[in-house]
């Protein structure tokens, strides 16, 4: 019997994980580096950009996944994403927003589309129906308009609230 | 991370999150920083935009949000100078393919040289659907033929696959429109008006493709041209009676969807009886007031058959059976939405065989049972069934009036966190509903609900509730005599 190949990935805090090759081959950057590399060796990639618990989240994500392909989730959102995303995927999203954020860095960065699109609509769900003011609260998002470019965006803005 | 750490997200994650959002709330998002404003002003993001006349005029003018990529637009433009403007600024709009046009306010002119405009766009080329509604109070006759006439004769819509058009276009505009030969491809033709056989034999020389059609009123010769559509999937009938009794189903393998109104008994029967019918999915038929009774037996023949496999949607409105849905529970095992609609003959005791013949989960997402003997004992059994745990709209709305307790009960049951829509009668004040509903959303129960059962007033003695009903009665009686 063949032993299933593995790769080693070294998070930013110097933490190594051991993966199934076959499993990481969702994030498009390691497909890259793999393809580039010696298919002999057990190669050890550095994730120099990915934090160690972020990095766990990638690889149990990938591992569901991998034999799961994800449903493509809808653009716009109609409703909740907890309407259209799997039980394992509901799961998966309960977690603080500071790993949220995270999560959508890693994913971006390892360039793995399901996991960004699943983050980025978590993330979308829970800026909808909220004012500017409360998202800017949510996510710490610093308002660096000057009163008067704000008051001049109000005032472009207004036409599509009585739309 | 504390709500007060700022957070920087790239631009393109940004942008990725906004596709997510409708289109007005990635325009509020440009009010968040100079960032998100950035990435908002790209513009890519549009998909459908659903805009008053009024607006347009900003619509266009803006200076900070671009139309190129807007696939979609529902446009009420009010007059004939707005549809004109919109024309000349039909070129900059590059992703349109969808274009549902209506007025408010129905004017000569706009239907004149409006529409004149526009059927001479050549832009109209990348359209595959086009929707124009017309159908308003106090139209003037021959309106709607000018639309048919324009339509008739436009060269640039040759790409179309759905065309709808709300307006009394005339029999003869719908033959005009049925022989524009560059409307082979259509797959959709929705026009509500009655019409002959003359018309529809051009519709089914020259349109090959038709998989939707929508009439009015069609005579028996009529429905039996439609029947003969090889391709036809949903067939809408608004009005008049049918029988499918009188037709060869057998070129009707295709159908997936009829909705229609009045049909015989035998007709009803066929529909899960024919062995040509098998792709039936949705069966929609509102009997109104010269109701269809239908017996158990019935029931029994016609869903027993290949509807028991193919039946997602169900709405009835006729006579039905007191112990028929448990015959819906047995057989129809892949119903998502189902309406039935029985006057006073349905009651708890239905609903309770409905919930204990169930044998495996539920798929119903919706579930509206409409009888005025249904009591609060009806949501105790739907809120305990194990097997209704995807419900996202319950409607009792013609039942008894429900005691507060309702609410708790289905706070606790299966379908607590999908349900979005609750609809029967309460006896309290609106605003101590919403808090109930609020203090219920606090503890992680019924989520989200949208809407909750409004608040019912009893009439009391000599209150004018009860005036209006001796009034409706007496207008009743005078309606008899004529």
């Amino acid at each position: 019997m063949s032993e299933t190949k593995q790769v080693e990935l070294t998070s930013k805090d110097k933490v190594s994980f051991k993966v199934d090759r076959d499993v990481i081959l969702m994030s498009g950057l390691v497909k890259d580096m793999l393809e580039e590399g010696d298919e002999d060796e057990t190669p050890i990639i550095p994730i120099p950009n990915v934090d160690s618990k972020p990095l766990q989240k990638v690889i149990e994500y990938c591992q569901y996944h991998h034999k799961e392909p994800a449903q493509e989730i809808e653009k716009p959102l109609k409703g909740k994403i907890e309407d259209v995303i799997c039980d394992w995927d509901k799961k998966f999203l309960e977690i603080d927003q500071s790993l949220l954020i995270e999560l959508i860095m890693a994913a971006n960065y390892l360039n793995i589309k399901d996991l960004l699109d699943l983050t980025c609509a978590k993330v979308a769900s829970m800026i909808k129906g909220k004012s500017p003011e409360q998202i800017r609260e949510m996510f710490g998002i610093e308002n660096d308009f000057t009163p008067e470019e704000e008051a001049k965006i109000r005032e472009e803005n207004k036409w599509c609230e009585e739309a | 991370m504390s709500s007060n750490e700022s957070v920087f997200l790239p631009g393109d994650i940004c942008f990725h999150i906004l596709q997510f959002l409708p289109w007005k709330q990635i325009i509020a998002c440009s009010l968040l920083s100079k960032q998100w404003r950035s990435e908002v002003m790209k513009s890519k993001l549009f998909g459908t935009v659903s805009v008053k006349g009024s607006l347009l005029v900003n619509l266009f003018r803006s200076l900070s949000f671009k139309v190129q990529n807007i696939q979609s637009l529902c446009l009420l433009l009010e007059n004939q100078e707005q549809l004109m403007e919109f024309c000349e600024n039909l070129s900059e709009m590059k992703s349109l393919k969808a274009l549902s046009l209506g007025s408010a306010v129905l004017e000569l002119p706009y239907i004149g040289d409006g529409l004149i405009q526009l059927f001479k766009c050549k832009e109209l080329e990348q359209l595959s659907t086009l929707s124009l509604n017309f159908f308003l109070k106090g139209e003037k006759v021959g309106c709607g033929y000018g639309a048919a006439l324009e339509i008739a004769t436009c060269p640039y819509i040759g790409n179309l696959e759905k065309l709808i058009i709300w307006a009394n276009i005339t029999k003869d505009g719908v033959a005009k429109v049925a022989s524009n030969p560059l409307l082979s491809k259509l797959k959709v033709f929705s026009f509500f008006i009655v019409v002959q056989e003359e018309e529809l034999k051009i519709i089914y020389e020259n349109m090959k493709h038709l998989q939707y059609i929508s009439v009015s009123n069609p005579n028996p010769k009529c429905f039996k041209i439609i029947t003969q559509m090889k391709e036809m999937k949903e067939i809408r009938i608004s009005s008049g009676k049918i029988n499918l009794q009188d037709i060869d189903t057998e070129s009707m393998s295709k159908l997936e969807q009829i909705n229609f109104t009045h049909t015989s008994l035998k007709s009803i029967k066929l529909l899960g009886t024919s062995s040509h019918l098998k792709n039936l999915s949705y069966i929609s038929l509102n009997q109104g007031i010269d109701r269809i009774n239908l017996t158990i037996e019935d029931l029994d023949e016609m869903f027993s058959g290949h509807l028991a496999h193919t039946l997602r949607y169900l709405s009835l409105a006729l006579n039905f059976p007191r112990n028929g849905l448990l015959y819906i529970a047995k057989y129809l095992k892949n119903l998502t939405y189902l309406s039935i609609d029985s006057l006073e003959i349905l009651n708890d005791k239905s609903i309770i065989e409905f919930t204990e013949n169930l044998e495996r989960e539920s798929l119903l997402t919706y579930l509206q049972i409409s009888s005025n003997n249904i009591t609060e004992l009806s949501i105790e059994y739907l809120s305990n069934c194990s097997y209704f745990n995807r419900i996202e709209s319950l409607s009792l709305k013609r039942s008894k009036v429900f005691s507060f307790n309702s609410l708790d009960m289905v706070a606790s049951s299966q379908f607590s966190n999908t349900i979005r829509s609750l609809e029967y009668k309460l006896d309290f004040d609106d605003v101590k509903i919403e808090n109930h509903i609020n203090n219920l959303k606090k503890n992680g129960q019924l989520v989200n609900l949208i809407k909750f059962p409004k608040s019912f007033r009893i009439p009391r003695k000599g209150s004018s509730l009860k005036r209006l009903d001796r009034d409706q009665q007496t207008s009743l009686v005078k309606k008899k005599k004529q």
